[in-house]
């Protein structure tokens, strides 16, 4: 499979599972159950249209990353930024919708004659999607060095850079 | 190797590590949390020995770990009055090792005069926590459940 549908059937994937899906579920859910996460502190709504706007802008982005050639400036940024979708991605799935909160989570709700609270300290997970993330931009700049090397070595030897 | 070989296997096996820390602590935190509180009442009453003397409330547990990590569980109780003083506290700390089970009991004691304050109508409230640490005390959950205390015939 070429570079490029190969790009296409990934963004269409990726459109499906974080745009479509996360527009479609909500349908599903009965309406006092709404109620009950908003009471939580948790919009729900708000949570699904952040995931569903990654989706869109990963999916456009693996659509430049295909079509664009791996030694082109283009293509860095559209993988960079790539990068920093997917720590936007984890900072709000973590932190349920609320990028601030940095992994810690706090979800009140009100039971029969009280209030619970529940506090998630996802932390460790956000701090490792940091070291992922700077680790794949690492592995994006070495791997645009190289294409870079093969296009001029393709170039001085008069053969057609590699796509 | 070339070394964006070295990263980019570096990156999977740091993937890997977070999607399986991930799976295993929330398996285990989940399970020792319905595994002592949800489906059982936690059927705390004030009991008064003699009448005008002090009162005490006795919590008794048997939390139990289904995962497959160590958790340190922190179960504590506080009585409080009107204003949020604490009345009294009492709290216990466990290391449950995998697939191990430990019983544990929690006892406040109020004082006759806050017995009488609490019988004579003043607002009381029960707070119950579990607080669970695992992998290498890295992730965890803390559960706080405020009951207003009422006077039962």
């Amino acid at each position: 499979m070429s570079r490029r549908s190969s790009a296409v059937l990934s963004a269409l994937l990726t459109l499906v599972i974080f745009v479509g899906l996360p527009l479609y579920a909500p349908s599903q859910i009965p309406e006092e159950y709404f109620e009950m996460f908003s009471e939580s502190g948790f919009e729900l709504n708000a949570f699904v249209y952040q995931i569903a706007a990654i989706g869109l802008v990963a999916s456009i982005l693996t659509l430049v990353k295909g079509f664009a050639s791996k030694a082109s400036y283009i293509y860095l940024l559209a993988a960079l930024s790539s990068n920093a979708m997917m720590l936007y991605f984890n900072l709000v799935t973590f932190s349920v919708g609320d990028v601030t909160k940095l992994g810690q989570v706090t979800i009140t709700t009100e039971i029969p004659g009280g209030v619970n609270t529940m506090l998630l300290d996802m932390s460790l997970f956000i701090q490792l999607s940091f070291v992922v993330v700077g680790l794949q931009v690492i592995y994006t700049l070495l791997d645009f060095i190289n294409a870079r090397k093969e296009e001029t070595k393709a170039k001085e030897e008069g053969l057609t850079p590699p796509k | 190797m070339k070394s964006h070989q070295v990263v980019g296997i570096l990156i999977t096996l740091v993937q890997l590590g977070s999607i399986v820390g991930f799976g295993l602590s929330l398996h285990t935190m989940a399970g020792v949390v319905i595994g002592t509180i949800s489906g059982r009442e936690l059927g705390l009453e004030m009991n008064v020995e003699e009448l005008g003397g002090p009162g005490f409330m006795e919590l008794s547990l048997e939390p139990y770990n289904p995962g497959f990590l160590e958790v340190t569980a922190t179960f504590e109780i506080k009585l409080l009055d009107d204003l949020g003083v604490p009345l009294d506290t009492d709290y216990e700390t466990l290391i449950l090792k995998p697939k191990e089970t430990q019983p544990m009991s929690l006892r406040l004691e109020v004082s006759a005069s806050d017995v009488m304050r609490i019988v004579e109508g003043m607002e009381t409230t029960l707070e119950v926590t579990v607080r669970l640490r695992t992998l290498y005390d890295l992730v965890g959950i803390a559960n706080t459940i405020k009951l207003e205390v009422g006077e039962t015939p």
